[in-house]
């Protein structure tokens, strides 16, 4: 069937055409980039496969405003505190996990699609299904499964521990394998130590998992698998040697690992350079005290000259981790430098773990300040791409970056790591989530600590939350900050980023933000003095809310309560308006009950705080609240509370401050007949601070406020 | 209704002519769309989405396909099997997110890579629908050999995607 | 209640105490217990159970929209890298969609399927089109200078090879489409004589269209493109030399072979020769080569004559090739001309 194609010459242009030469015969490529004699097309400029995909990657950067891709994009979805992201990511990997189990147990349904059979031909030239791997189910091996040899290849090429143990055990052990298959098992039991590694397909649980420090102590099973199956090999060989040498040594069994190394050696059997690195790694093990260490350590490095084997990077990382765990103090220091200076001399680099433990070594938080990072950095600035060649490489960014932090405290060192990091592809090497909160961490701390006030501000802004949600230890440097900055409404939104990165419980940290914004209130414009009167009332709230909800379901740990100076905090904010029917006198009454409550646990710092809010409130018009105020300030015996009283009864009953004194010199029952009941509060706690005691009861008002006879039973 | 036909088409009527029991399936009663129409209740507080309220003769006009592909266009390969496939996808996701799909579901395939979308309610905990989405594109990518998103949009609850009340 | 279990287990009895005083629902018989002295119970017939208190879903708080917060002069090309579904809390665009009577508006973005259902195209606006442009630049090479026209092109790559490659939605990339291959070459490029070209055109057939002078020849009987590229120029080859060509039994060639109407060799020179000699009155003896040979310049108005009889065989019968062999042969014959009556 043809398919008549009737295009004009133009149109031909524009559609697929390649364009022969006349002859048959085929062309010579010329070899500039253009065309040398204007006819032939220039030779194609040689590209791989998915490098136009890359370069159209590159044109895309980072999106600010957007979490990190693994999240799915929907306001409901996208994870706002450090408990969220973790949580979140594990479970979708859960699911994924649950779906991978369903395809593995029933793996008879998803060998083929039933609507698609592979051998459907729909032309004789046409055969459809790819045969996917990654799609494909996984094969489970239990005690009935029938396995050969190749089912034991394929289990260790894909370092599936338990399976490769159990294909063979059901092979008929050590015995029935040839010596290939026995040494490539006996590599995979040493390197993981006979325990299942999470697979390479789980990232996420990598990704959170190393929050756990792994232990310097001695966990290689003795007597285990791998021990039987090297016993069992006979001849053995140096791999064999090799191998089990050197899972020992990363276990940390250094005797036997150092006991079997000397064997080797008498059946001079030759041993390789990393053989000699692990053992490097793990020679501390064998001596006490520093100086004994350092001569096992440099017989291990003449050992390896004698066998004619020349260090790499690794034996400079090897040795430095030695040496670094050994403590610190100028001898070891020296030893190391001494060790770094011989490799470069070798032209050996040190690699980013060797960086790390000379880090270790040199910059401890309590010695003196030594300032080998500049150099560090600079070295690796120099260098054109920083690969990951050992586990330990992902420790040197945060490390870096402590540094700066903690030791040195240089800002621009820091942006410097920082750039460092950021560029090209070395992001991946900050490691896993703990290590990435604590470069962050550390991170903040140095520029909230030490940089200009804007540039703080831009980190943050590029940061949090997406990136990178604080601490609450980091949160407070960054409530310091910002106070001192004065950014007001940056301090009001830091409410809802503390409720919404799940500190809002932690009241030492509420405190310390109420504080804050009450310093800075009187620079703010309005607009941001009334965002910061609202967040002041929602932590009010939230306080109740947290306690409601605490007798409703009586949780384990009840939630402090907030101090007294943060509830006066809480007032002043929200009684700076003029507005009598601003919701906020709401808050603010309820502030000053639970005062009164002796729900809060202190006593207000500022006591004057309360006297201005009682003349605010009396001014306003509302001689209950300036009533309560009055009346608090009498119990706790303050001084200001004569002061205060005398002069919210002024302004209540629009008198000068004189003709009040002599009222208030006046019998109880003729006040009452003639006072206002909060006036008469106002009077009662001015007898009461004046003398100790209210005023003689007469007789008692049914309008008498409660603040009457509490404060009554209070004296009692 | 079938036994009302069954004696229409064997009546004396057909003795006469057997043209009119032939055409009788032609008749209005009988030869009318009756799929994607919703009748009006009494109290009219039936709630439609905008996709149910337009009957299937808008489509095109007023609403748009729920499924993209190219096995439509001229010398489009594999069409039945895009078909059954969709099909799948959409019980699947009716099935695994039970009560929580508000809408229809939306099937996009560019080459390899099916995109499913879909308007969900948000009546489950974050946790457990991030546990619910890998799941279903794991799953479905294992079924359908293809890498299945999955493009979603939460919604407080299904009044709002009512677009009328019938 | 509680008294009754008490009896019935005498060795849990203290710690059946225990349990009921320290239970709530203990305290619940007691009052029911006490208000029955004081109340009248009320007498329930129809039992109407109360509707199920379904508890009110906590609304979930649900941060503001991602669109509120991004800066008016962000890269647009960051945010929406590759084609996804529309996302209302994605896009800061206020977009309405959907049809709705004469007054109403239209429903907006939230929750709208109709707007996640059509393919949009935020992933490749025109800036980001562009600078994706400028990334594969460096990709391309220059286009030769010589070949800026048309006719340059022509002139230097006179063959055309046509393929097409069809991308579709499924997990194979194969079609059997793609291997269809044309090949396309103007006849006047060729180098043929005339037998040459009359044995490649009889060869090609109806591959050859005659407005355009051009030779088309598609293959597809291959799977592969390649093998039927390598076919489809194997059969221009093995047609061009064929056609160069002479065998034996092309002598054979006839006159109802032949492919155009030559006049010489045809019936109508020897009438018309006839004719002229019948009217000068001179013998007729000529065999067929020589009235083959025949100098026609000699008989008056004969070459319209014969270019009129020429081309009404050769360029077929229509008003204008009948139309001039009316007046040549009007000529020929010294008749009046046809005169048109109005």
């Amino acid at each position: 069937m043809y398919s008549n194609i009737v295009l004009s010459r133009q149109w031909a242009r524009l559609a697929c055409v390649c364009r022969y030469m006349s002859t048959i015969e085929g062309q010579k490529l010329p070899q500039a980039a253009r065309s040398s004699d204007g006819i032939s097309p220039p030779p194609r400029i040689a590209r791989s496969p998915t490098d136009i995909l890359q370069a159209l990657a590159a044109t895309v950067g980072t999106d600010p405003s957007a979490a990190h891709y693994k999240y799915h994009d929907d306001p409901y979805l996208i994870p706002q505190s450090n408990y969220r992201k973790r949580s979140y990511a594990l479970s979708a990997e859960a699911g994924r996990k649950a779906a991978a189990w369903i395809r593995d147990e029933h793996a008879e349904l998803f060998t083929m699609r039933e609507w698609d059979p592979p051998m459907k031909m729909k032309t004789p030239y046409f055969n459809a299904d790819p045969q996917i791997e990654a799609f494909a189910p996984k094969p489970i091996y239990n005690d009935e499964s029938k396995v050969t040899e190749e089912d034991l290849r394929y289990t260790i090429q894909n370092a599936l521990l338990e399976d490769a143990i159990k294909v063979f055990e059901l092979l008929g052990g050590v015995d029935n394998l040839n010596d290939e298959l026995k040494l490539s098992l006996l590599q995979l039991l040493c390197f993981y130590n006979e325990k299942e590694p999470v697979s390479l397909e789980w990232l996420e649980e990598r990704w959170f998992s190393a929050a756990t420090r792994e232990r310097q102590s001695t966990t290689w099973k003795l007597g285990g698998l791998a021990d039987k199956i090297f016993t069992a090999m006979e001849p053995k060989t140096s791999e064999a040697y090799s191998a089990i040498i050197q899972g020992m040594a990363k276990y940390y069994q250094a005797e036997r690992a150092h006991v079997l190394a000397q064997e080797a050696r008498e059946q001079g059997i030759p041993l390789s350079t990393t053989v000699y690195n692990s053992l490097l790694g793990c020679v501390g093990f064998l001596k006490e005290g520093v100086t004994l260490r350092v001569e096992a350590l440099k017989s291990i490095l003449n050992e390896m000259n004698e066998q004619g084997l020349s260090p790499n990077s690794e034996t400079l990382s090897a040795c430095l981790r030695s040496i670094s765990s050994w403590g610190s103090g100028k001898a070891l220091q020296t030893v190391a430098l001494q060790v770094v200076a011989e490799c470069r001399q070798l032209g050996i680099a040190p690699s980013l773990s060797a960086y790390y433990y000379l880090l270790c070594l040199f910059c401890k938080e309590q010695g003196p300040r030594i300032d080998i990072l500049t150099n560090i950095i600079a070295d690796l600035e120099n260098r054109e791409s920083i690969e990951a060649t050992q586990a330990t490489d992902t420790n040197f960014f945060i490390t870096a970056m402590g540094v700066c932090s903690d030791h040195l405290q240089d800002v621009n060192l820091a942006e410097r790591v920082h750039a460092l990091l950021m560029k090209g592809d070395n992001y991946k090497l900050v490691g896993d989530a703990y290590k990435e909160s604590i470069y962050y961490r550390h991170l903040v701390t140095v520029t909230c600590k030490y940089a200009p006030f804007e540039k703080t501000t831009q980190l943050l802004d590029t940061l949090v939350p997406n990136i990178y949600v604080p601490e609450p230890s980091v949160m407070e440097e960054i409530i310091r900050t910002l106070e001192v900055g004065g950014a007001g409404d940056r301090l009001a939104d830091a409410w809802s980023q503390l409720v919404v990165f799940g500190h809002a419980k932690r009241t030492k940290l509420v405190e310390k933000l109420l504080s804050a914004l009450c310093n800075c209130y009187t620079y703010q414009d309005d607009e941001v003095k009334a965002k910061i009167r609202q967040a002041a009332a929602d932590i009010l709230k939230f306080g109740q809310l947290m306690e409601e909800r605490e007798e409703n379901e009586d949780r384990r740990s009840p939630t402090q309560k907030l101090s007294a100076s943060a509830l006066s905090n809480i007032v002043e904010l929200c009684s700076d308006t003029q507005d009598k029917l601003d919701p906020n006198w709401s808050t603010v009454e309820n502030a000053v009950q639970r005062l009164r409550d002796e729900q809060a646990a202190g006593v207000p710092a500022r006591p004057q705080i309360l006297a201005d809010l009682a003349q605010k409130a009396a001014t306003v018009g509302k001689p209950e609240l300036a009533a309560l105020a009055v009346t608090y300030l009498a119990e706790c015996g303050f001084e200001e509370a004569t002061a205060a009283s005398v002069q919210t009864l002024g302004v209540m009953l629009n008198r000068p401050v004189e003709e009040v004194e002599t009222l208030l010199q006046e019998q109880k029952a003729s006040l009452a007949t003639s006072l206002h009941p909060s006036a008469l509060a106002v009077a009662q706690a001015y007898h009461i601070a004046k003398t100790g005691a209210p005023l003689h009861e007469s007789e008692s008002s049914s309008a008498s406020s409660e603040s009457d006879s509490e404060s009554s039973s209070d004296d009692e | 209704m079938n036994s009302i036909i069954k004696y229409a088409q064997c009546s004396s009527l057909s003795q006469w002519s057997p043209v009119f029991a032939s055409q009788f399936h032609t008749s209005s009663a009988l030869s009318r769309v009756v799929s994607g129409k919703y009748r009006i209740t009494k109290k009219r507080d039936r709630p439609l989405t905008y996709e149910m309220a337009n009957p299937p003769h808008f489509i095109a006009h007023r609403k748009s396909w729920n499924s993209w592909n190219t096995s439509s266009l001229k010398d489009g390969l594999r069409r039945s099997e895009t078909a059954v496939e969709d099909e799948f996808i959409r019980r699947f996701l009716n099935g695994t997110w039970h009560g929580l799909v508000c809408s229809e579901v939306i099937i996009k395939r560019q080459f390899n890579h099916i995109r499913v979308a879909a308007i969900v309610r948000r009546a489950v905990s974050p946790t457990k629908m991030y546990f619910l989405i890998g799941y279903t594109e794991e799953l479905l990518s294992n079924w359908i050999q293809c890498p299945v998103t999955l493009e979603l949009q939460t919604v407080d609850s299904y009044k709002d995607v009512v677009f009328k009340y019938i | 209640m509680s008294v009754f279990i008490r009896h019935y287990n005498p060795g849990s009895v203290y710690n059946a105490k225990i349990w009921r005083f320290a239970s709530t629902t203990a305290e619940t018989p007691k009052l029911t217990n006490g208000e029955d002295d004081e109340e009248f119970r009320v007498l329930d017939i129809l039992k109407k159970r109360d509707k199920l208190q379904r508890r009110a879903p906590r609304k979930a708080d649900v941060p503001p929209d991602r669109a509120e917060k991004m800066r008016t002069d962000q890269k647009w090309g960051d945010v929406w890298p590759g084609p996804k579904s529309f996302h209302p809390s994605s896009v800061p665009l206020p977009i309405r969609q959907g049809y709705v009577p004469k007054g109403q508006a239209p429903p907006g973005k939230k929750a709208n399927a109709e707007l996640m259902k059509i393919p949009n195209f935020l992933h490749l606006t025109p800036p980001v089109i562009k600078s994706q442009c400028e990334a594969i630049k460096k990709f391309c090479t220059e286009w030769p200078k010589l070949l800026n026209s048309e006719e340059a092109i022509e002139k230097h790559y006179p063959l055309e090879i046509i393929t097409s490659d069809y991308c579709h939605a499924s997990p194979v990339i194969r079609n059997p489409l793609s291997r269809i291959v044309i090949l396309r070459i103007k006849l006047s490029d060729l180098k043929l004589d005339k037998h040459a070209r009359d044995k490649f055109l009889r060869l090609v057939g109806d591959r050859y269209d005659g407005q355009t002078d051009l030779v088309t020849i598609t293959a597809d009987r291959c799977p592969v493109r390649r093998q039927n590229l390598d076919y489809v120029n194997y059969l221009l080859t093995a047609c061009y030399h064929e056609s160069w060509n002479y065998e034996d039994w092309e002598g054979d060639k006839t006159l109802q072979d032949m492919e155009y109407y030559d006049f010489d060799m045809n019936q109508s020179k020897r009438n018309l020769v006839n004719w002229h000699l019948l009217c000068l009155n001179e013998e007729n003896n000529f065999s067929d080569e020589e009235i083959k040979l025949y100098d026609v310049a000699s008989i008056p108005n004969a070459t319209e004559y014969i270019e009129s009889v020429s081309s009404l065989f050769n360029d077929g019968e229509s008003d204008a090739t009948l139309k001039k062999y009316d007046t040549s042969v009007r000529k020929l014959l010294g008749l009046p001309d046809k005169k048109i009556v109005t």
